[in-house]
């Protein structure tokens, strides 16, 4: 696209006939407008031509010929020099002259091509602050900064358009980043000052409301990585459950119970979705798994898990889990075995098979705030 | 008798004098490309008038996209005004613009061309850019204009095209130095006819406005060379592709 705009403009008009009068067809064909210098790849006949320059430097076509090739390779200022060095040797001669007007066109028209392909990125990055200001569009805000990285006031203007959409941690992601590229910028800190206490506010709006506006507040503050991430994915399941989703709630649970193994009423709410939802995938089988294990059921639990394992043998940590349950059940049937031996020493009757569940567990919901 | 035969003979001297005019130099027949006329455009008209025309046009309509209120009469005034700013076919502003810069560097880099051209013209292709710019913005604002249902993000789009066509005029203080096309990043039309009016003024020779069959009947030979086509068979600007 950008090609053939340029060679768009190439062809209505500029420079490509008036510059290259004097230079040979060859040599303007292979200029585009915006190339730049290839001398690095060492061109059999630019090398040559150089070599019969350092041998003959008073040699005026040999001069002419490594300015040629030097054009070719789109090394224009390097072809300037060669000529203008050339000037006190052949003064006034026509064909250097020329050549070396030429040459020095051949900048200016990349410099002219440069500047209009620099206007359109200018007007791109306009049109992304724009919308991102004014509309709070964050995606424009990200395409304008894909096209300047590094751009604190689009980096401030990001983070306006999160407060905006009510996304406090990606807002303090843009702030943070903006702090790095200008640590002293006060207008930085004040809005990271915003931007936390509205993650403030929408913490505790998702654990003290119900509803959509709790699930929202909850979800819009919610990250894996943060220190209270396994609070607020049990809460947005429990918030799930009770808006009767329960596939959504059982993927909350699922990640809160990747966050922190051993909750009880994770475990239970999960063993009770998954057996509501009907799932049998590797992750839902593998959080299952984990679930029994949990609860005390870890005979029940590995088989669970050596069934996400043979779905998914990639899945992240199954492999480390079932190590830990298989240690787990070894030492479960080590107490067993020397419980037994000590009732076996007072002559007491054996009792029924471990792996027998010992309790029930009922499918009720940890649906209280307090979860 | 004698007396009037010399009257006659000054008459007929200073006659001759009078029809025996220089063809101008290609330098200048290339500025007249720009500031005078050339027979690809509508009505003939250089190409810095063509943009100087379309400019107003273009600031005309937004001013009306940006007072409507209706979304579709939003959307026909933008559309309209980004028609007359972008469009290649219809010599849009930045085309033209374009364009016009392209001609001055041709007159640059022409045999005849002198220091001050040589000088100027690129001078002029590097202050153009911000015009280009705003252009190129109008475009991208038009396409949301074009993709919104939305008519207070229309209005509010429509109200920045407005800023920008005028700024395309006038030119603008983004500095806010109190100079509205004070430095080449402010500039609009104003600024950069300013700035060809002036490069015009310093030329020695003067320049003259270029009589229309100089203009028209630019002919570039094929080993490079411009000539004027002596059987006037309206040029070879295509020679320009």
């Amino acid at each position: 696209m950008a090609t053939s705009k340029r060679q768009s403009r190439l062809t209505t008009g500029l420079w490509a006939c008036a510059l290259l009068t004097s230079m040979h067809a060859g040599v303007s064909m292979a200029h585009d407008g915006k190339s730049t210098c290839d001398a690095t790849g060492q061109q059999t006949s630019l090398v040559n031509a150089r070599q019969s320059l350092e041998r003959s430097p008073r040699d005026l076509q040999a001069r002419l010929d490594l300015a040629e090739q030097l054009v070719k390779a789109s090394c224009y200022e390097d072809a300037v020099h060669v000529l203008q060095d050339g000037e006190t040797l052949h003064p006034r001669n026509q064909q250097l002259q020329t050549q070396l007007q030429t040459a020095r066109s051949l900048i200016k028209e990349r410099q002219f091509f440069e500047g209009l392909d620099q206007a359109e990125i200018a007007a791109q990055v306009s049109r992304h602050v724009l919308r991102c200001t004014r509309f709070g569009d964050v995606a424009a805000c990200d395409q304008a900064l894909a096209l300047k990285p590094n751009d604190v006031a689009i980096l401030l203007a990001k983070g306006e358009a999160l407060i905006k959409a009510e996304k406090p941690i990606e807002a303090l992601e843009a702030y943070g980043r903006a702090a790095a590229l200008d640590p002293s910028n006060a207008d930085v800190a004040a809005k990271t000052k915003t931007a936390q206490t509205l993650r403030t506010t929408l913490e505790t709006r998702c654990a003290q409301t119900d509803g959509d506006a709790a699930l929202a507040a909850c979800e819009s503050v919610f990250r894996t990585d943060s220190p209270n991430g396994f609070e607020l994915a049990r809460r947005i399941g429990v918030l799930h459950q009770g808006g009767n989703r329960p596939s959504k709630a059982l993927e909350a649970y699922i990640a809160a119970n990747s966050l922190r193994r051993g909750d009880k009423a994770v475990a239970l709410a999960i063993l009770a979705l998954v057996d509501s939802t009907g799932r049998s995938d590797a992750a839902a089988l593998s959080a299952r798994g984990s679930s029994l294990v949990t609860l005390g059921r870890t005979r029940d639990g590995l088989t669970s898990m050596r069934q996400a394992l043979a779905l998914a043998p990639e899945l992240p940590g199954l492999a480390n889990q079932i190590e830990g349950a298989e240690r787990l059940l070894k030492q479960e049937d080590r107490m067993r075995e020397s419980q037994q031996n000590e009732r076996d020493t007072r002559g007491e009757p054996a009792t029924v098979a471990a792996n027998t569940a010992t309790r029930t567990y009922s499918n009720l919901q940890p649906a209280s705030h307090a979860n | 008798m004698s007396i009037c035969r010399w009257v006659l003979v000054a008459i007929a001297l200073t006659g001759a004098t009078g029809c025996v005019t220089r063809p101008p130099t290609i330098a200048h027949v290339h500025i007249g490309h720009a500031l005078s006329g050339v027979h690809v455009t509508p009505g003939q008209e250089g190409y810095l008038l063509v943009a100087e025309a379309r400019a107003a046009v273009v600031r005309d309509l937004a001013r009306k996209a940006a007072a409507a209120d209706s979304l579709p009469k939003i959307k026909a005034d933008v559309a309209s005004a980004v028609e007359a700013t972008t469009s290649n076919d219809g010599f849009g502003l930045k085309h033209s613009l374009v364009q016009a810069s392209n001609h001055i560097t041709f007159a640059a880099t022409s045999e005849d061309a002198s220091t001050n051209i040589r000088a100027s013209a690129p001078r002029f292709a590097e202050h153009i850019v911000r015009v280009v710019e705003r252009c190129e913005l109008i475009g991208l604002l038009g396409k949301d204009v074009a993709a919104t249902t939305n008519v207070s993000e229309a209005r509010t789009l429509a109200a920045e095209i407005s800023t920008l066509a005028a700024q395309n005029m006038s030119g603008e203080d983004s500095d806010g130095d109190g100079l509205i096309g004070g430095k080449p990043p402010e500039y609009g039309m104003q600024q950069l006819r300013r700035e060809l009016d002036q490069m015009i003024a310093r030329e020695d020779p003067p320049y003259r406005v270029v009589d229309q069959s100089y203009l028209f009947n630019l002919v570039r030979l094929p080993n490079g060379r411009w000539v004027f086509d002596k059987f006037k068979r309206g040029g070879n600007i295509d020679g320009y592709k």
